[in-house]
């Protein structure tokens, strides 16, 4: 424990420093080089490999001495982190030359009895796997176990900060172009409203003159009727109280002449209207 | 000259009778026709003059002083709105009822206007209609 | 005060003029100590020579990218080798208490420890190569280059790294001619 405590007090420093330097970063890109300029005042290794893993996605960052990768990959896991996920238990235990090729992607020299440290890190929703290849030139010790899970709590949740964070960019920008859609869309349907109100407004217009039109039509026809007709029923009034001689004499010859009257109105009015009538249909059909 | 005279002697008895005078001015001379005789079957005492032309009527006004006007709105030379405003500027007294084929409300709205209308009838006129008018 | 003679006058921050005090304070600030070293104090009678020194140690040493704790090592192992006796002992308490800012009981000081399997092979391999860069500068070849690259410092790292053999010649230097003694100051605050 005291050996432990005083491997801290020795990176202390370069672990504060980088702790304070990731805060401000922003990318993946400047994670992985800060990490790996890091990585090497921390402990001693020649490869590691930090994958953490949230639901089906799964980002993957590889260091060596000098070079640095990450990507994103679907669920494929080495048989140490297989074993990681199914027991939970670090592994500290000699690797096999053939192992090392599928535990990193670069050329690592030539190693004296390697050795893999891997180690699982529960986050909730986020899982992370840790695997470091060492040997006895650069020993990765039980000593570095300490740093090393700080450096991954830092590490782990710093990538996932930025990681939602670009989710959010991504869904906010996926909002905003709805939005801006679902406004040209508005004003598409604005457009096609005012241009539907505008005709209405014409059609009703058009319509109420030819009403008005209509109504002085029929207004003029019931007047110019009425008037003969009105002679008509007074002048049959006036016969019910009056010997046949007096009807014969005095009103036929009055009935004939209003009957006549209407007779010659009636066919003007009817000649006439028709033509207004048909003028007003014909303006309709336009 | 005799003629003026018979009319003026005419007018004192009917004064003295105090028989009223009656305009009929309509430019059909059947509605006249029609009118004259309604008012005679309904028993209404009154000497009746009747014009197919109102200026004719207009100019016999103050001569005559009909108490009663049947009065006409459509007809050729003046019509029936030119006529009572005639009255109106020549301070023409007699009561005017308005007698027409149309029922249109305007109108009766205009009819308002004159002080000297008393009644709107339509056509045709009948013994009932007639008789409200001179009860009144 | 340090009573023994020195070949160089000291300048106690009371005596030093406005712009010393100025360099003084700086000294102060950034290396976050409540006086002033005795190395800075036995140049004050020079501000020229004072404010190009004190730029040079504080670039080179207190600012950079490399952990302050390795460079001071560094200055502590040529300081040492080479038997620089004010620069092992200040550069020695400023690597241990660097160290010991966690827990002052642990038995365990940095500089007595050198080969400890604790201390990263990075850190080793620095240490190795600056003090040769220092003592022996004629013989640094572009291997001792590749064994720092081979530890993982970058070509901007190798830089500060190497800037600290030159600084250190130039501390000992001053230290040793001008016969200034450990401060006092430094002595009771280790024990």
């Amino acid at each position: 424990m005291n050996f432990n405590q005083s491997k801290y007090r020795i990176t202390y420093e370069a672990f504060s420093k980088f702790s304070s330097k990731l805060s401000k970063a922003e990318t993946l890109e400047e994670v992985s080089k800060l990490t790996l300029t890091n990585l090497k005042y921390f402990f001693n290794y020649h490869s590691i490999s930090i994958k953490s893993i949230t639901r089906n996605h799964q980002l993957c960052f590889s260091f060596s001495i000098n070079k640095a990768d990450f990507y994103y990959e679907k669920l494929g896991l080495n048989i140490f982190e297989k074993r990681l996920f199914e027991r939970k238990v670090p592994i500290y235990e000699e690797l096999r030359e053939n192992d090392i090729s599928t535990l990193t992607n670069f050329d690592l020299p030539v190693l004296e009895e390697a050795k893999i440290y891997a180690s699982y890190f529960d986050y909730g929703s986020t899982k992370a796997c840790v695997s470091i290849i060492s040997d006895e030139n650069r020993k990765f010790g039980m000593d570095d176990v300490e740093i090393l899970r700080l450096l991954t709590d830092a590490f782990v949740s710093k990538t996932r900060q930025i990681r939602l964070k670009s989710e959010l960019e991504e869904k906010n920008e996926e909002f905003k172009n709805a939005i801006q859609e679902i406004d040209v869309k508005n004003k598409q349907i604005e457009s096609i409203v005012d241009t539907q109100k505008a005709i209405i407004k014409i059609r009703t217009k058009n319509i109420l003159d030819k009403n008005k039109q209509l109504v002085s039509i029929l207004q003029s026809i019931s007047h110019n009727l009425q008037e003969p007709l009105s002679r008509i029923l007074g002048l049959l009034d006036l016969s019910e109280g009056v010997s046949k001689d007096e009807f014969i004499v005095d009103i036929l010859p009055y009935l004939k002449e209003s009957a006549t009257d209407l007779d010659i109105i009636f066919k003007d009015l009817v000649k006439k209207n028709a033509e207004d009538i048909k003028l007003l249909s014909k303006e309709n059909d336009e | 000259m005799q003629k003026i005279l018979s009319f003026s002697q005419k007018k004192m008895t009917n004064s003295l009778k105090k028989i009223p005078t009656i305009f009929l001015v309509d430019d059909q001379k059947i509605t006249n026709f029609i009118n004259k005789k309604l008012i005679e079957n309904s028993k209404i005492k009154g000497e009746i003059f009747d014009f197919i032309n109102p200026l004719k009527a207009l100019r016999k006004i103050s001569q005559l002083q009909p108490s009663h006007i049947l009065l006409d709105l459509n007809m050729p030379q003046i019509n029936g709105w030119e006529f009572l405003e005639e009255m109106k500027k020549n301070n023409l007294k007699s009561k005017v009822i308005i007698v027409t084929s149309s029922d249109s409300p305007l109108d009766r709205e205009r009819a308002k206007d004159f002080e000297q209308v008393v009644g709107y009838k339509t056509k045709p006129l009948s013994e009932e209609k007639i008789k409200k008018i001179f009860n009144q | 005060m340090n009573n023994t003679p020195t070949r160089f006058q000291v300048i106690s921050y009371e005596d030093a003029s406005k712009e010393v005090k100025e360099i003084y304070d700086d000294t102060m600030q950034t290396m976050q100590i409540p006086f002033v070293l005795n190395w800075f104090k036995c140049q004050g009678s020079n501000p020229i020579l004072l404010r190009g020194n004190w730029a040079k140690l504080k670039s080179t040493l207190l600012l950079g990218d490399v952990p302050n704790v390795l460079k001071q090592l560094i200055i502590f192992n040529v300081s040492k080798e080479r038997n620089c006796n004010y620069c092992t002992q200040a550069h020695g308490i400023f690597a241990n208490s660097m160290t010991e800012m966690i827990d002052e009981n642990i038995n365990f000081k940095l500089t007595e420890n050198l080969d400890s399997p604790l201390i990263p092979e990075s850190y080793k391999t620095a240490i190795n190569v600056i003090t040769k860069a220092a003592l022996k500068h004629a013989e640094i070849t572009d291997q001792d280059f590749d064994k720092l690259k081979s530890v993982g410092f970058s070509t901007s790292e190798i830089q500060e790294l190497m800037a600290q053999a030159d600084l250190v010649n130039m501390l000992n230097t001053i230290a040793d001619i001008s016969g200034i003694k450990i401060d006092n100051e430094l002595m009771e605050a280790q024990a």
